[in-house]
């Protein structure tokens, strides 16, 4: 009897070895010092699509050290202020399980956006929050300290603290 | 906090009154100051034949900046001057850098010889916002002398807050704990005995010290013993969401009196990585860097910084001048200034030098 394999989509792709590309390596290196590497140490580094593609690969592939892929997410989010693709994949990091670390990256983002960029993020946000209870003891006092009002709405409609957990 | 006053009213070099008292195992002398005309605050103090070492600490208020500009042993020897520090690519102290809350710990390390008993001499000048020397600024100032020679041993208390609700989340608070191990070990090399006590903390929107919360910093620091490094575990650190921050240290040393500036402040999320849950080699990775953050803190630079031109004074730590040379050299060593990874793995960076240590020993509120 053949077992036919079935095609599985991981949630969270397997950490690669090393970067693809100089530029990846370049934005991994800048995020990975321990003190000074910003988005906008990184920016220069080369055309901003690149820079993004470059972001989005230490984001999801890179797992250490554990700062540069949370920050290459910091990076992503405040991107997705005007690049769809930037939005695009912040919005799937707010619905993977498996991501905590990015989400939450996200959502200390969301001032930095426009209010019509930062709500949908927001709402995905505040879903995952009713599903991981981790993830919105950190999210709650963000999503709340928003300077969209209508973020802070969200936040604050939120529970409060770990089920649980005096 | 235990202290007895025990001496009142010596008398300052301009007149001004210095208070001696003794607090949690450190005498301390304190006094403030105006700076005159030139932007000076000179004043003398006396250290005595049982006294070890000292941390000299200045602050001043607002947006204003100091500098421990000289310090004169009994000698009449200038044994920190700021003007030749600031032209070296050797990094001996951060009091001589402008901030608001500035620290020098003497001696540094054994080179230095030992304390020498007398009456000393130390030059603060004030600065504005860009370096010019401003007159008139009221100047805090605290000098803790400690009486323990034995530098190849001693003990830190490091006592860590949980903000911004950290102490909620049980996986944070036993992750944290369990990076203490590792960072015991490391320190342990040195002959350092880390000891650690934690607490809870409200507020958890903090910038890093120094910058902005100064009220939020002096109230942790008065919650602790005055021999104690504050180290706060926040969610994230306050105004640093662009990414760069994971942690950052209120000086090089950095002060032990109450300041905006008398604490370790470390990110807990971004230690965690992507999925917000430690694993082995990132709990390795946080109590390095909550090590490497104490590190400065009691006086350790990096070895080398990351443009391959500047290097800490220590004569065990090899000067190198390129990325491979200083990742072969130095990238095991614990205030490497960045960690040596992979995408997926990083080399262990538990090592401190003997030189390293003799700075870490000597350091006021290692007992």
């Amino acid at each position: 009897m053949w077992i036919i394999p079935l095609a599985i989509t991981m949630a969270t792709p397997a950490a690669a070895a090393e970067p693809s590309s100089p530029l990846s390596d370049a934005v991994w290196r800048q995020l990975s010092e321990r003190h000074g590497a910003t988005c906008e140490a990184v920016a220069p580094l080369g055309e901003p699509a690149a820079v993004r593609d470059a972001l989005i690969e230490v984001a999801t592939q890179a797992t250490m050290p554990p700062w540069a892929p949370v920050n290459a997410a910091k990076c992503v989010a405040q991107l997705a202020a005007t690049d769809d693709v930037a939005l695009a994949a912040a919005t799937g990091w707010l619905g993977d399980a498996e991501l905590g670390g990015l989400a939450l990256a996200v959502v200390q983002q969301l001032s930095a956006l426009p209010a019509d960029r930062a709500l949908p993020l927001a709402t995905a946000a505040a879903e995952r929050a009713a599903t991981d209870a981790r993830f919105g003891l950190y999210a709650r006092p963000v999503l709340v300290g928003s300077v969209h009002p209508e973020v802070a709405a969200i936040g604050a409609a939120l529970p409060t603290g770990l089920p649980g957990v005096p | 906090m235990r202290m007895t006053v025990m001496v009142l009213a010596l008398a300052g070099a301009i007149g001004c009154d210095l208070v001696e008292e003794e607090e949690d195992g450190l005498r301390r002398v304190s006094t403030s100051q105006t700076s005159d005309a030139q932007g000076t605050v000179s004043f003398t103090f006396n250290v005595a034949d049982d006294e070890d070492a000292f941390l000299l600490t200045a602050e001043v208020p607002g947006n204003g900046y100091a500098v421990v500009y000289e310090l004169v042993d009994p000698d009449g020897e200038t044994v920190v001057d700021a003007e030749k520090l600031w032209t070296q690519v050797t990094s001996r102290t951060g009091g001589v850098y402008p901030a608001g809350v500035v620290s020098v710990n003497w001696p540094i390390q054994a080179s230095d010889g030992d304390l020498k008993a007398g009456r000393w001499t130390a030059v603060i000048r004030t600065t504005d916002a860009e370096y010019y020397y401003k007159p008139g600024v009221e100047t805090a100032i605290d000098v803790l002398k400690k009486t323990d020679n034995a530098f190849a041993d001693g003990g830190l208390d490091i006592r860590i807050f949980y903000a911004g609700g950290v102490d909620q989340d049980p996986a944070f608070v036993a992750s944290t704990e369990a990076a203490t191990e590792y960072w015991k070990e490391m320190y342990a090399n040195i002959g350092l005995e880390a000891d650690f006590t934690f607490q809870s903390w409200q507020n958890g929107a903090l910038p890093p010290p120094g910058e902005g919360a100064e009220a939020e910093y002096e109230a942790i620091a008065n919650a602790s013993s005055l021999s104690t490094v504050n180290v706060v575990i926040v969610p994230s650190i306050d105004g640093y969401e662009g990414g760069g921050l994971y942690g950052i240290a209120g000086g090089i040393p950095g002060p032990l009196v109450p300041t905006g500036n008398s604490a370790v402040t470390v990110d807990a999320l971004t230690n965690a990585g992507p999925d917000m849950v430690f694993n082995d080699a990132e709990l390795q990775l946080y109590g390095e860097t909550m090590a490497h953050e104490v590190g400065h803190f009691i006086g350790l630079f990096h070895p080398v910084e990351t443009d391959y031109a500047y290097f800490d004074a220590v004569d065990d730590t090899p000067q190198c001048n390129n990325r491979n040379s200083c990742e072969a050299d130095l990238g095991g060593n614990l205030m490497f200034p960045y960690p040596v990874c992979t995408f997926s793995s990083c080399v262990q960076q538990d090592d401190l030098s003997a030189g390293q240590g003799e700075i870490a020993q000597r350091y006021a509120g290692v007992d």
